[in-house]
């Protein structure tokens, strides 16, 4: 309590009349001295009150006939500038709140895409000389741009043909079990090959990162723990170092802790990390899960590197067509690695949009002041004839704008907030439930509430300092509607309101027939009642095939017998939502294409694969039981094969095909005896890939998925968890939901980005309209004695409406135009985050003009109409 | 000042609460003193800004204290009521007496 009240202390000496500060501090003093032996937090309380309460009523308050130096004069008048324009919430309540409630809205959604763009662009990274760092991107068929990573034996062709990189290695996450003491657990887990924890610099809080030397075949296998694993698990003990614990049955020892800076996005949920030792099944070209980083040699830039990544893996796909033809990789920055492309798509329109929703509520406040001030014009002119300065009167204006975003920025914080809550709701994903209000949100809300008066007061200001304000005393009597100028002001103000709306809802309008587009997507089977689970024998577990088998048929068997199941299967993919891994196959009959082969997807599944999903056959027949006890290995393809390698679904019926074995094992040759319907494919973004769906009793997979058909999908998750642990105790059941519940999570980005946008959109039209209507409420009112006069004359009701309305129609118009055009230019900008829209939607466009020249015509006609219901003589006689 | 405009409600009590506080009559007794005898719960700094204001009336006159270390070594300001302020509140006091003279029943007093 020292340090505040030193800091009190000060302000209120500044403050304060001087011959009473010195009393009132004293006071204060001794109050809380008294108060706090009794009720310490009561009595701080109280002192904040009486502090707050002091500088109200004595704040600002020169003494009386007594000369205070200059500085304390100036702080002095700028406070109680500042508390007259306080008082302006209680005094002019309409124009304050409706103010507030803008410029909140709008720096509320501000700050909610700045804590966005904070957590991918501007917290510190936590690695270590992150632009120093490039990241192997790969793409390939079946995986979606730069999503892919490499093979172990690509890795060690980019390790040793980059020299533009000192140092590469790479990551590679999978599940794992872990047992310490009497319980086991499923974790997250990442294997490293090379010094990937030196390359990131990453340090450890708790004894040592991951060395190579680790990797040595013949070492000591060790782990090292995520902090936030050994804070949950390990009570952040000392005594886990030195641990034995065992990862999928194998003893490890823990050998460090790392520092909590790198959980952000997907690395957060990492528990362990380990060393690559001897794992064969890991070393296959086909296992493309390895994520390479790696740091740049003194000297190379990220191009350099670029250039040689590009050459290895061009030189990979000419020496190796049967697994790496069609891939290809490049390097990343580090920002392109923490995010997709899209990302910063979209992250830049939001930032641009909520950019324009201020700009928008600006220009509303300022039109708000303006004309608040023309209408104290003759107050303004009488206190500066009486001796008030021009500086002092523009001191008050802004202090009331100041007063005015300050309670914009605390409502904006309110509201951001909020709309924060909301997004953790919609969303599971690590990016958004990692978002949240910190210090650098806040301080980015205050300099907006600092900055938006600014830019709403300053025309105002220089319209005053320009404008004699004595010669407004002649100019309000004679109410030449405003001036000239200030007409083309307004004038302006429609224009650039009814643009920056149209700009917006182009847009937002764009985004959110995106998102519902891809919510709404056809996935090409019946998702709704079915309910999938992750099931996944490791070779620790069940080390020979056969038995993983007889395990997977086990819990088919025990989760079929659970009352209100309908049917049951197990397949290496959930359709349309992962993606399967690929293999090249020849045709028998056909000349071999050595350097073309043909290749699909391989979905690996149980019999009652196409019950349980409701993929409907459309040639053929379905697999039967006895398919799964012959020894002749059938296959159903998609539609999409049949197509592209037979020309059609009959020609492929009977086909033999002979698909390469997965992780080098034997080829497997199989009569095709049935065509699917094709799925989507997983990237919405691309058309269906052929796939071709094989039993596991003739190819088996150890990861799986287990997918029940009910009427009461949703209820039966304990039911199947209880299933897993029957069947063996060792066996988790991870990821048990519903398949819509999955597809969900899948959407959810897109579904809150939508809604974003959304909002936003609306927000933007609630803004422009009240904008217009208080532009032309305004103006009508100027024009109400002339309008008068004109229907003395004889004009018509329809005269009056056609020239006001007509008016506003015409900037409105104008408007419209630079909005749509500004708006197909950002719509372009827009193309890689739409789906199942162009951003030359025509709906869109002309939507949105309909939307915009209603809303500017009725903002005009209805106080036209209230206008033209005056009574001439009335009107004049107040004129 | 017996001609001056009558004391505000508030002003009378600042003013008997100075009176009360007799010889140590700075802010916080006669905060003190309106709160205990009114119940009401009014803050520090409308004592102090109504004081400042009755002394600029002549009502009030102030001289400074001694330092205490229980202040944090500030000096109090100590109020005294003027010859011109007694009669003031006299007045104001007359005038509600003379008021409400023949009201007692309905007033409860």
């Amino acid at each position: 309590m020292t340090a505040p009240r030193r800091i009190v202390g000060r302000l209120l000496t500044r403050l304060l009349p001087p011959h009473l500060a010195d009393a009132v501090l004293g006071d204060l003093d001794e109050l809380y001295a008294a108060e706090s032996a009794q009720a310490p937090i009561r009595a701080r309380f109280a002192y904040a009150r009486r502090v707050a309460e002091s500088l109200w009523h004595l704040g600002g308050r020169r003494g009386r006939a007594q000369l205070t130096p200059a500085g304390d004069a100036v702080m002095t008048v700028a406070f109680s500038d500042f508390r007259h324009g306080l008082r302006l919430f209680v005094t002019q309540p309409t124009f304050t709140w409706a103010a507030v409630v803008t410029l909140a809205l709008a720096i509320g959604a501000n700050t909610l895409i700045f804590a966005m763009a904070d957590v991918l662009v501007l917290k510190p990274l936590p690695v270590a000389g992150p632009e120093r760092l490039g990241w192997i991107l790969v793409s390939g068929p079946n995986a979606g741009p730069d999503r892919a990573g490499v093979s172990l034996p690509e890795f060690a062709a980019y390790r040793d043909g980059v020299p533009a990189f000192s140092a590469l290695a790479a990551r590679r996450g999978t599940v794992a079990t872990l047992r310490d003491g009497g319980t086991s657990e499923r974790v997250d887990r990442q294997i490293v090959v090379g010094d990937l924890h030196a390359v990131w610099g990453m340090r450890a809080v708790r004894g040592r990162v991951l060395r190579p030397a680790d990797e040595r075949s013949g070492a000591a296998p060790v782990a090292v723990l995520s902090h936030q694993y050994w804070q949950r698990r390990f009570g952040a003990a000392d005594s886990a170092i030195g641990r034995t614990i065992f990862l999928d049955g194998a003893a490890r020892t823990v050998v460090g802790v790392l520092a909590p800076e790198i959980e952000l996005g997907n690395l957060a949920e990492i528990e362990v990390w380990t060393p690559l030792q001897d794992d064969p099944a890991l070393a296959s070209r086909t296992e493309r899960g390895w994520r390479p980083t790696g740091r740049l040699a003194a000297g190379a830039q990220v191009a350099d590197a670029n250039a040689q990544v590009t050459a290895v893996a061009a030189r990979l796909a000419a020496e190796h067509p049967d697994t790496s033809r069609d891939w290809t990789a490049r390097v990343g920055t580090t920002h392109d690695a923490l995010a997709g492309g899209n990302t910063w798509v979209v992250l830049s329109l939001l930032a641009a949009v909520v950019g324009l929703l201020l700009l928008l509520a600006c220009a509303n406040i300022m039109n708000l002041l303006i004309a608040r001030l023309i209408g104290r014009q003759r107050e303004l002119a009488v206190r500066t004839a009486l001796g008030a300065t021009r500086a002092r009167v523009v001191r008050q204006i802004v202090a009331e704008s100041l007063a005015i975003g300050l309670a914009g920025g605390l409502g904006a914080l309110g509201i951001a907030a909020a709309g924060l809550s909301g997004v953790h709701a919609m969303s599971a994903q690590p990016f958004f439930q990692q978002l949240a209000i910190d210090g650098r949100v806040v301080a980015f809300a205050v300099v907006l509430a600092f900055v938006a008066p600014l830019l709403f007061s300053i025309l105002p200001t220089l319209r005053l300092l320009d404008g004699d304000v004595r010669g407004a005393l002649a100019d309000a009597s004679t109410r030449a509607a405003g001036d000239q100028a200030a007409g083309r002001g307004r004038a302006a103000l429609v224009v650039v309101q009814v643009s920056l709306a149209v700009v917006l809802l182009v847009v937002a309008t764009l985004a959110v027939r995106s998102a519902r587009a891809i919510v709404a997507a056809d996935v090409g089977y019946r998702t709704a009642g079915l309910l999938s689970a992750e099931i996944d024998v490791p070779a620790w577990m069940r080390p020979d095939e056969a038995e993983a088998l007889r395990l997977r048929q086990a819990l088919i068997a025990r989760v079929g017998a659970v009352p209100g199941v309908d049917a049951v299967a197990t397949a290496s993919v959930i359709p349309a939502l992962t993606f399967a891994s690929t293999a090249a196959f020849d045709i028998a009959g056909r000349p071999p294409t050595p350097r073309d082969r043909p290749a699909a997807g391989v979905i690996v599944a149980t019999t009652d694969f196409f019950a349980v999903t409701g993929i409907p056959i459309v040639a053929g027949r379905a697999f039967e039981r006895a398919d799964a006890a012959s020894v002749e290995a059938v296959a159903v393809v998609s539609a999409e094969t049949a197509r592209r390698f037979w020309g059609g679904a009959p020609q492929v019926l009977g086909a033999h095909l002979r698909l390469d074995g997965g992780s080098g094992g034997a080829p497997l040759d199989v009569t095709v005896i049935g065509v699917a319907r094709d799925t989507a494919n997983p990237d919405l973004d691309l058309a269906p890939t052929p796939q071709i769906v094989l039993l596991d009793a003739h190819r088996p997979a150890r990861r799986q998925y287990l997918l029940v058909r009910s009427a009461a999908a949703a209820a039966l998750a304990p039911a199947i968890r209880d299933a897993f642990r029957a069947v063996d105790p060792d066996l988790p059941a991870t990821d048990v939901r519903t398949v819509d519940a999955a597809f969900a999570e899948e959407v959810s980005s897109s579904a809150l980005i939508g809604t974003m946008f959304a909002a936003f959109g609306a927000v933007a039209m609630l803004l422009a309209t009240a904008g217009l209507y208080g532009v032309m409420a305004f103006v009508v009112s100027q024009r109400t004695p002339e309008i008068a006069v004109r229907m003395a004359l004889g004009a018509s009701r329809r005269d009056i409406a056609r020239d006001v309305v007509g008016r506003t129609a015409r900037l409105a118009g104008l408007g419209l135009l630079i909005g749509l055009a500004a708006g197909h230019t950002l719509a372009q900008a827009m193309t890689a985050m739409l789906y199942g829209v162009t951003p030359t939607d025509v709906p869109t466009y002309a939507a949105v003009s309909a939307l915009a020249l209603v809303a500017a015509v009725a903002a005009a006609w209805i106080p036209m109409r209230r206008a033209v219901g005056v009574d001439p003589i009335e009107s004049l006689r107040r004129g | 000042m017996s001609t001056g405009s009558p004391l505000g409600e508030f002003e009378q009590l600042v003013v008997l609460g100075v009176l009360h506080s007799a010889d140590d009559a700075y802010g916080v007794p006669v905060w003190r003193a309106i709160g205990a005898r009114t119940g009401r719960d009014v803050s520090l700094a409308a004592v102090y800004k109504t004081l400042d204001r009755l002394e600029g009336k002549g009502l009030v006159r102030s001289r400074q204290g001694e330092p205490t270390a229980e202040r944090g070594g500030r000096a109090k300001r100590l109020y005294a009521v003027t010859p011109s302020g007694l009669e003031a509140v006299r007045t104001s006091l007359r005038a509600v007496a003379q008021m409400t003279a023949g009201l007692e029943e309905m007033l409860g007093t």
